[in-house]
């Protein structure tokens, strides 16, 4: 999974303390790629909605997408931003 | 695309609005008293806060200031008042456009008390009861921004007034969309917004400061009236100065006098109504928790939401990407409300409709909200139990 952008979010959700970024891919998210984020945290994958929703989520990220989109959305607590790189270089990896 | 986020902002404007706000910018400029250019218009200032005072309940419209917003309106009072051996009382539900004055007051912040509202977001009326005779003042927002709890503020204004306090109410949840009686309630200061239920643009309100009550103005500057008097008396001051927002005032007058047009009463049954649908079809779906007035206690256009297994901000995600739905979630600004109501550090999914707001919307909502619940509730694919 080879991610070719990573920008903030607009979505606003600092109210809760929480910074967004989206992590945009060379390719449409395909369910295979949605297993990688498995083993992050929490995951929770919604299969039978029209866009299929998944998330995965740990003490301080948030990451949520649909299949098919060309991006995700991670999301941290200000002081742990370090995970954004850290998730970049594992999905690169994988 | 669906838009149930009037809270926030009314969406769309009518034609009337948008028609006075390029009118207005097109047509030849009026001097705002302080050139010899008569355009044959009359005072659009004037005339809007005619407007607003008929929607306010408020016969003093020359006490009525506009300013950018409820925010500008809130700190004009809040911090231009006086408050030295004063008590400022708050209720539980505010937004922070009265809680963050207050909260950056200096010198203030051991006299301010929170009144507690209940699990619905109604102010506990007891609360008021305690409230010692003194001097300062009582805020309450009419209508809760989280949970549409409409508050009695007739009564709260009695209770106040009794206790020898200024009753400050935060209209701008309620203006347009539920009768506001501005006078009968006996309210010193109206603070309203005009971009929501008044339908006008956004950077557009005001406050009404009833005659006697002179908070020290936030800005100076010129105002075209005695412009040789460099600094104002106590008490003799100006609260508009600079040059207005002219085609905004004039397409927010153009909102008001459409909401008037329409009524208010009238507005407020048509969204009860609504209101009403949507919460006979969220009250059945699975794994989900309303919060706020039940059926048959007074709601504003607000209700608020959460679905087990689902952060509000993964559910209005949910609702964007695969429904196309516009909601909002989150603190929607007023963040001591949570506590009371039990919704978490994440807030609510808050859904506000408007007079135009469609029954369909409505029950395409609905219908997403149950497709999600049974998504949630048939998800195999999962590694923690929520």
């Amino acid at each position: 999974m080879r991610v070719t952008e990573v920008r903030p979010s607009e979505e606003v959700c600092h109210e809760a303390g929480w910074f967004a970024w989206d992590f945009y891919l060379e390719k449409p998210l395909t369910e295979e790629d949605i297993g990688r984020f498995r083993p992050l945290g929490s995951f929770l994958y919604l299969s039978s909605l029209k866009k299929p929703f998944f998330k995965s989520e740990g003490e301080y990220f948030h990451i949520k997408g649909i299949r098919g989109e060309d991006h995700f959305r991670a999301a941290v607590h200000a002081q742990h931003t370090d995970f954004l790189n850290m998730l970049r270089e594992r999905l690169e990896d994988t | 695309m669906i838009y149930l986020n009037h809270a926030a902002t009314s969406w769309p404007k009518p034609q009337c609005v948008v028609d006075a706000l390029i009118r207005y910018t097109q047509a030849v400029p009026e001097g705002q008293g302080r050139s010899s250019l008569g355009t044959g218009r009359g005072d659009i200032l004037q005339e809007c806060r005619e407007s607003l005072g008929r929607l306010l309940g408020v016969k003093e419209t020359e006490r009525i200031f506009l300013t950018s917003g409820a925010t500008e309106g809130a700190n004009l009072v809040l911090r231009g008042m006086d408050w030295r051996d004063c008590r400022i009382y708050v209720a539980q539900t505010e937004h922070n456009c009265i809680l963050r004055p207050l909260w950056n007051l200096p010198g203030i912040l051991d006299r301010v008390r929170i009144l507690p509202c209940d699990g619905k977001g109604f102010l506990k009326l007891s609360a008021l009861q305690e409230i010692p005779q003194g001097k300062g003042a009582v805020i309450v927002s009419h209508c809760s921004n989280v949970t549409g709890a409409v508050q009695p503020m007739a009564d709260i204004s009695e209770y106040v007034r009794k206790k020898g306090y200024f009753f400050i109410g935060d209209v701008s949840q309620s203006l347009g969309c539920i009768p506001v009686c501005g006078d009968e309630w006996g309210a010193d200061v109206l603070i309203f917004t005009g971009h929501k239920g008044l339908l006008g643009p956004q950077g557009t309100g005001g406050v009404y400061i009833r005659d006697g009550l002179t908070p020290a103005p936030l800005k100076y500057g010129g105002t075209g009236r005695e412009s040789g008097r460099l600094a104002y008396r106590p008490g003799e001051y100006e609260y508009e100065p600079g040059t207005q927002n002219l085609p905004g005032i004039a397409a927010l007058k153009a909102g008001a006098d459409y909401v008037y047009g329409i009524g208010v009463e009238q507005i407020y049954r048509k969204e009860q109504e609504d209101m009403e649908r949507l919460f006979l079809g969220l009250e059945r779906a699975d794994g989900f928790c309303l919060f706020g007035p039940g059926r048959e206690e007074p709601r504003g256009p607000v209700l608020s939401f959460e679905m087990n297994g689902l952060r509000p901000a993964d559910l209005s995600y949910i609702l964007r990407e695969n429904y196309e739905i516009l909601v909002r979630d989150g603190l929607h600004c007023a963040p001591l409300i949570h506590e009371a109501i039990g919704s978490g550090k994440d807030g609510t999914l808050r859904v506000s409709i408007s007079y135009g707001t469609k029954k369909e919307e409505l029950d395409a909502l609905t219908e997403a909200v149950r497709e999600i619940g049974g998504a949630l509730s048939h998800a195999c694919d999962r590694s923690t139990a929520f």
